[in-house]
């Protein structure tokens, strides 16, 4: 396949920047913004009243139902919001990488290096964009599937929402019921819009890096004893490319926090759903539970690229024919691998690295408080519970 | 009233600190100006009046505890408030006993070198982590006082009552006790009057100073930690000038042309008078000196106008020789501070920790009895925050300085060194492995202080009540 140039991997996501209302050419936030935002956030505070509503210990099944649209909600809006803050930052990250990134096309032997990389990030962008967009439209549009169902079935009406909201009016008659229908999956497109185009821009990105490590290593490994003078330039490269990394643990720092924490919580409820829960529910909650697992085993796979990538280089460095050289680039040498032998991580606020361990980690944990809960849930009406 | 005192380096800087330690009762008698023996004499019965008054009531609610043990609820809410306050008669006993090496880490930066091209940037940094103490104090101050308001004012609230378990019905039964913010034993009756009125101020004597006592002493740990990491900011910001000043600095012919830099020639000759100076003038102390002038251990080599590469005079070398001479003693200064915080502070948090467990097991046994929002979950969730909040509070200075001290690695490896001397090279060299290893301060060798600790034990509590709730 050709390799994709740095525009065609962007696009999409420019193109969704630019919805959302920050675009990436005009710092300032747009009308367009707040439209998508507050409409959301108003759905998330009613559906939490409705979590609230029911709160109490005979519904925990319920509970547990509700959860994931709410988590899902709450993960996407605080994913935007975290972006927005650090957008000038993704900004002259994206700059400064297709910079980068056209110095690569410039050069074949480079250009094969990357090629897998880059044709897998291209393969990713499309099909994630394209699997949540099946995915919310199916949701979305099965409420008035499962109407005409009902009305065939039945013959008479039931007005389903397709996310649980607490309304001060009744949606019983058509024209309420249509006001809040669009007004849901209006919101439930905006929060798919919001978390997909977050994680494509965090592989785009952690990718790009990693090449840029990867070509570092290369051409390291490649130094000898005529072209030592070379070492200088890569320990240049070194150190920038080093700044354009920490630039993007500083962008996805509170992202990743988000989205560790919340996924957890997702897992867990799943899972308890999916143990506990009536028949009807499984299609519905697998499909959850893997795209969840999915996205957080995403998120950990490059984490753990860039760590790999980047002690990659202390290895390239001792892979040179070092022996060979004078005494003054050995010790550039030894310097260049001391620094290299310090990956370089991405992490969840510096709570926890993203990586291979920590996504083993998260399973186990939600598994823990999984197990927790089924041994503790009683289902309501077989056993008497004492008041406290 | 008092003459000023005169006092240098970190007593200086956390004179504010100091002073209200004395005043909550600390036995702390250095740093005054008047050291006469009935002013001591004084000082020396006002703290042990506080420490008295405070073991005394101390004493008075384990009586209480004491007294209500068979009751399950009782037990558990007065062991907690007991806990609680374990903390500070622990670190009043503690101050006591381990005054000397207090006194000797505040002491440990009185005598700093310095160096004339980076005396700006030591000023800067001082003056930051001046900014941040202070802060940091206020902060603590009106938390304390604000944590204090808050458990009087919880006291009016809700039903001032006991729960008792009546024997022959096994029901519950409330039993009358007086409307204080802590339940404890008096010999006079405290149910109304002047009793009443008594107790009630004692307590909020109590609550007050012995709040004070413990969140001081953790104000003087984390204001330790805040100037150790500043300091290590200073050294990282002066990396790069040094390097650009050993970058003139090469002592060995190079073998191509291209690694003469031409540029860094002329920062050198913008070197401030320095150079003209008496080299004496340089240094602060004279053992500092001991190298060149002497010529033990160093190896000037002595350059005459045609063998030295950049034209530079032996004085021009002996100032950037200096400037990394100086680095490196004041990275020395800093683990040597570094090690003294630990030794002195570390016993404490070990006890802290230990007393921290087993009251936040508790809570966690009494977050699960939760039943709505009433007084009883006001006060449980806040005696959670409070102690979560002070174990936080250790564990982020704990943790900045190990993110500092691991990232004067990547500050090293990040300057001009490719362009520098061998010397300077060498430098970068050993800086970068010494510093992989993160300086850390560790309670008596058991944890380390650091945010994993604050996360290990967040998810103690939270396993604890899961299963707790599971056996109810």
């Amino acid at each position: 396949m050709d390799i994709p140039k740095f525009e065609e991997l962007l696009k999409q996501i420019k193109m969704n920047f630019w919805l959302m209302g920050i675009p990436f050419d005009n710092p300032k936030i747009q009308i367009r913004y707040y439209v998508l935002l507050l409409p959301l956030s108003l759905m998330l505070i009613e559906e939490i009243a409705f979590f609230g509503s029911r709160m109490s210990s005979e519904n925990f099944l319920e509970l547990t139902q509700l959860a994931p649209c709410i988590c899902i909600g709450v993960l996407s809006v605080l994913k935007i919001l975290a972006l927005t803050a650090k957008r000038q930052k993704i900004y002259e990250l994206t700059q400064n990488l297709e910079c980068l990134h056209k110095i690569i096309l410039n050069d074949t032997r480079k250009t094969e290096l990357v090629r897998k990389n880059l044709v897998l990030i291209k393969f990713i962008t499309k099909y994630f964009f394209v699997l949540n967009a099946v995915l919310i439209f199916v949701y979305n549009f099965s409420s008035p599937v499962i109407i005409a169902y009902n009305y065939i079935v039945s013959n008479e009406v039931q007005f389903v929402l397709p996310y649980a909201v607490l309304l001060p009016f009744k949606t019983d008659s058509w024209i309420p019921w249509l006001i809040v229908y669009v007004y849901s999956i209006f919101c439930g497109f905006t929060c798919v819009l919001y978390y997909a185009t977050v994680d494509v821009l965090y592989c785009v990105m952690t990718s790009l890096v990693c090449n840029n490590f990867s070509l570092i290593s290369f051409k390291l490994q490649k130094v000898n004893r005529n072209t030592a003078h070379l070492l200088k330039e890569v320990v240049k490269e070194q150190q920038y490319v080093l700044k354009l990394a920490e630039d993007l643990e500083n962008i996805f720092t509170a992202p990743n926090l988000f989205n560790v924490l919340i996924g957890s919580v997702e897992i867990c409820a799943l899972g308890f759903n999916l143990m506990i829960g009536d028949l009807t529910q499984i299609p519905g909650c697998i499909l959850f539970l893997s795209s969840v697992l999915l996205q957080i085993l995403i998120m950990s796979v490059f984490g753990e690229n860039l760590i790999s990538e980047s002690s990659r280089i202390a290895e390239a460095a001792f892979l040179c024919k070092w022996y060979e050289m004078d005494q003054k680039s050995k010790k550039t040498i030894l310097t260049i691998m001391i620094r290299s032998h310090k990956p370089k991580k991405l992490t969840a606020y510096k709570f926890s690295v993203i990586s291979y361990g920590s996504f083993s980690k998260i399973i186990s944990t939600s598994w823990s408080y999984f197990t927790i809960l089924r041994t503790m849930y009683t289902p309501p009406g077989t056993k008497f519970q004492d008041d406290l | 009233m008092m003459t000023k005192v005169k006092t240098q380096g970190l007593v200086t800087d956390l004179m504010p600190c100091i002073r209200l330690l004395q005043a909550a009762g600390h036995f702390l008698f250095n740093y005054h100006a008047d050291t006469s023996g009935m002013n001591m004499l004084l000082r020396k019965i006002y703290s042990s009046a506080h420490a008295v008054l405070i073991v005394v009531h101390y004493i008075c609610m384990g009586i209480n505890m004491a007294q209500y043990k068979d009751e399950v609820n009782e037990l558990t809410a007065n062991t907690i408030t007991v806990l609680f306050f374990a903390h500070s008669i622990i670190k009043l006993a503690f101050f006591a006993f381990n005054s000397k090496s207090f006194y000797r880490t505040l002491a440990v930066w009185n005598q700093s070198n310095s160096h004339p091209l980076f005396t700006e940037s030591d000023a800067r940094y001082h003056q930051i982590s001046l900014s941040k103490m202070r802060r940091l104090l206020y902060f603590i101050c009106g938390m304390t006082v604000f944590s204090v308001i808050s458990w009087v004012t919880l006291t009016f609230f809700g039903e001032s009552v006991r729960m008792i378990a009546s024997k022959e019905t096994n029901e519950t039964l409330t039993e009358p006790a007086p409307r204080l913010p802590l339940k404890a034993w008096y010999p006079f009756k405290t149910m109304s009057g002047g009793g009443y009125v008594f107790a009630f101020i004692y307590q909020i004597y109590f609550l007050l100073f012995s709040m004070a006592l413990a969140n001081l002493l953790d104000v003087i740990f984390c204001s330790w930690l805040i100037f150790a990491c500043e300091q290590l900011q200073h050294l990282k910001a002066i990396m790069k000038p040094l390097m650009e000043l050993s970058a003139a600095l090469d002592t060995y012919r190079p073998n191509t042309a291209e690694l003469f830099r031409v540029s860094s020639t002329d920062k050198t000759e913008k070197v401030p008078d320095a150079v003209d100076m008496d080299i004496r003038g340089i240094y602060s102390t004279q053992q500092d000196f001991g190298m060149t002038l002497r010529g033990a251990g160093g190896k000037l080599q002595n350059f005459n106008a045609e063998n030295n590469p950049n034209g530079l005079t032996a004085k021009q070398e002996m100032l950037a020789r200096s400037a990394i001479k100086y680095w490196v003693e004041r990275h020395k200064h800093v683990v040597r501070l570094v090690a003294s915080i630990g030794d002195t502070y570390g016993t404490a948090l070990l006890f802290h920790m230990l007393v921290s467990t087993i009251t936040l097991t508790l809570l966690a046994y009494q977050a699960t009895k939760i039943n709505g929002i009433n007084v009883y979950a006001f006060s449980t969730i806040g005696y959670l925050v409070y102690t979560l909040g002070q174990v936080f509070h250790f564990c982020i200075f704990g943790n900045r300085l190990i993110e500092e001290s691991s990232s004067v690695m990547e500050a090293a490896y990040s300057c001009q060194w490719y362009d520098g001397s061998e010397e300077a090279k060498t430098f970068v060299q050993i800086v970068c492995q010494q510093c992989q290893k993160a300086m850390t301060i560790s309670g008596a060798k058991f944890f380390n202080v650091s945010l994993d600790l604050f996360a290990s034990v967040l998810g103690a509590v939270v396993t604890y009540f899961m299963v707790l709730i599971q056996l109810k």
